[in-house]
């Protein structure tokens, strides 16, 4: 347990992750569980401009958080943004991540959820957001079995293909190095739900581009490494 | 061990590729005669060549593979062919005795965050336009501040007195400076205080490039920091690397001042390197390449 300032008071928090510029922390409101997640201070940067880029980068991330739910995605809902500590508070997502959870499921199961997972992925992408970093751990499976994304923070606004394929190819990745055997199974559902929104010609517009990505030297090295 | 050069400096403007070319061609012979006298030793002791395949200018990157199959031929040894950004890598390790650092590689004409990964030196991080050096140095020469760029600015920004408003972009790990050049130069034209566009743009800059070296570090889980290139001279870049790296637990080293720019004896060591675990060309195959990547190298002395 860690106290941390939120909101100009004070919570008791346990910390649940540290990332290389963020700590996710689960703090009680009134007896309700929130997420926070806290952009630290880096010493190394000039005060000033550390504080614009904690700023700018939590609004932006609570910004893809918006569109992303009104896209019809689901992700967690942002309660408070804390503008003095550079602080979202969101809701707290009950379920499992999907990393966890896949060798417990039924080969059904896991085809319905790629599918949603490639339907999800398809409706941010026809709305201009790219997550930026679809892994598995990034994935939580609620209550209702339904599909939950997290972690907006490498995410962005962009109309390019290149970027939306990108996506793609990163979530690839995660399956290649985590999910081996499953593979088959999770990529053609994925891409099923994928081209049930966004269509044919498009989803094998975007194959091409993953494709062309893969080709490029440094992910092909990488992906020999993973397997 | 000689470390002899002769640099090229415009009179005025940027360098100018063909005129950098002739320059180097004019005093090839000069260095490399005085290389041989410093160090002590007889054309006949030297028994391999070593020059710079790439990246870089692709005229001067010819003056000096042709001196060096012109050396080859007439000594009657092999010629190694090496790479430009690994070599900064190399001398680094050996002078620092670091193991496995993330390098950063900063210098005029490159920017990027290196790292050795399952036998390549794979670029994690680079710029998506100019290089910290280059950026530096053109608005120093905009700026009539002289060159060159890096040194000059930061002892202005030291009178720096307040941050102005900068792009500051990261994309991932990537990096991109020709938009803060953009901004300073308006600043510039619109009469702000040289010395806080000064402080302004060091500050970001460096930011920016801390951020990226401090994201390969805890993505690949690395105990060790390599600063090298020109820019690693800089007093405010290293003072920000420290001071990141401190906070993840890991070692920060910098690459000794006479090695951090382009080098002779950098090529020297790395053709060393490769030479001895049998990886030499033909003259046939000796051609430059001024846009080579550090993934094409395979590397066969490290695992």
């Amino acid at each position: 347990m860690e106290k941390i300032d939120i909101l100009f008071n004070k919570y008791d928090a346990e910390v649940l992750k540290i990332g290389a510029e963020a700590t996710i922390y689960k703090i009680f409101w009134k007896g309700i569980p929130l997420i926070v997640k806290k952009r630290r201070i880096k010493n190394y940067r000039h005060p000033k401009i550390d504080y614009e880029i904690r700023l700018s980068r939590t609004l932006h991330e609570a910004k893809l958080l918006l569109y992303s739910k009104k896209l019809g995605v689901k992700c967690p809902a942002v309660l408070f943004i804390d503008r003095i500590n550079t602080a979202l508070i969101m809701q707290f997502i009950n379920g499992n991540r999907l990393r966890e959870l896949i060798p417990y499921l039924s080969n059904e199961e896991i085809s319905r959820i790629s599918f949603l997972i490639g339907e999800y992925v398809a409706k941010l992408h026809k709305g201009n957001i790219v997550h930026g970093d679809l892994t598995t751990s990034n994935m939580i499976i609620d209550n209702n079995k339904d599909v939950v994304f997290i972690d907006y923070g490498l995410g962005a606004f962009t109309n390019e293909i290149e970027e939306k394929a990108v996506d793609i190819h990163l979530f690839m990745r995660t399956l290649e190095s985590s999910h081996y055997n499953f593979l088959k199974n999770i990529l053609e559902n994925f891409f099923k739900g994928y081209e049930k929104i966004l269509g044919k010609d498009f989803t094998q517009e975007i194959l091409k581009k993953v494709e062309e990505i893969r080709l490029r030297g440094r992910y092909i090295s990488l992906r020999k490494k993973k397997i | 061990m000689a470390n002899e050069s002769s640099i090229y400096k415009p009179l005025k403007g940027g360098i100018h590729p063909r005129e950098a070319a002739q320059y180097h061609s004019r005093n090839a012979i000069k260095v490399f005669s005085s290389a041989i006298e410093k160090s002590g030793l007889k054309l006949k002791d030297i028994n391999v060549i070593a020059f710079s395949q790439g990246p870089g200018l692709g005229p001067c990157l010819r003056t000096g593979a042709t001196f060096a199959r012109t050396l080859s031929q007439v000594m009657n040894v092999p010629l190694v062919n090496v790479n430009h950004c690994i070599a900064h890598v190399e001398i680094g390790r050996l002078l620092c005795k670091c193991e496995d650092p993330v390098t950063l590689y900063v210098s005029g004409g490159n920017t990027m965050v290196l790292c050795f990964e399952s036998g390549r030196y794979r670029v994690f991080g680079e710029t998506l336009d100019i290089a910290i050096g280059n950026f530096l140095d053109a608005f120093s020469r905009e700026a009539g501040l002289g060159l060159p760029g890096p040194p000059i600015i930061e002892e202005y920004a030291k009178k720096g007195e307040k941050i102005l408003d900068f792009p500051y972009r990261v994309k991932g790990m990537d990096v991109s400076f020709s938009g803060l050049l953009t901004s300073a130069l308006k600043y510039l034209k619109k009469g702000e205080k040289i010395e806080d566009i000064c402080l302004s743009i060091i500050e970001i800059s460096y930011s920016m490039l801390t951020e990226v070296t401090e994201r390969a570090l805890a993505q690949l889980d690395k105990k060790e920091v390599l600063l090298t290139g020109g820019v690693a001279r800089s007093k405010r870049l290293r003072e920000m690397l420290e001071e990141m790296v401190k906070e993840h637990n890991a070692k920060f080293f910098v690459v000794p001042n006479e090695f951090a720019g382009d080098n002779g004896a950098m090529i020297a060591w790395n053709g060393l390197l490769q030479y001895l675990n049998g990886k030499y060309i033909s003259i046939e195959e000796s051609f430059i390449n001024p846009r080579m990547r550090p993934e094409e190298v395979e590397i066969n002395w490290r695992k």
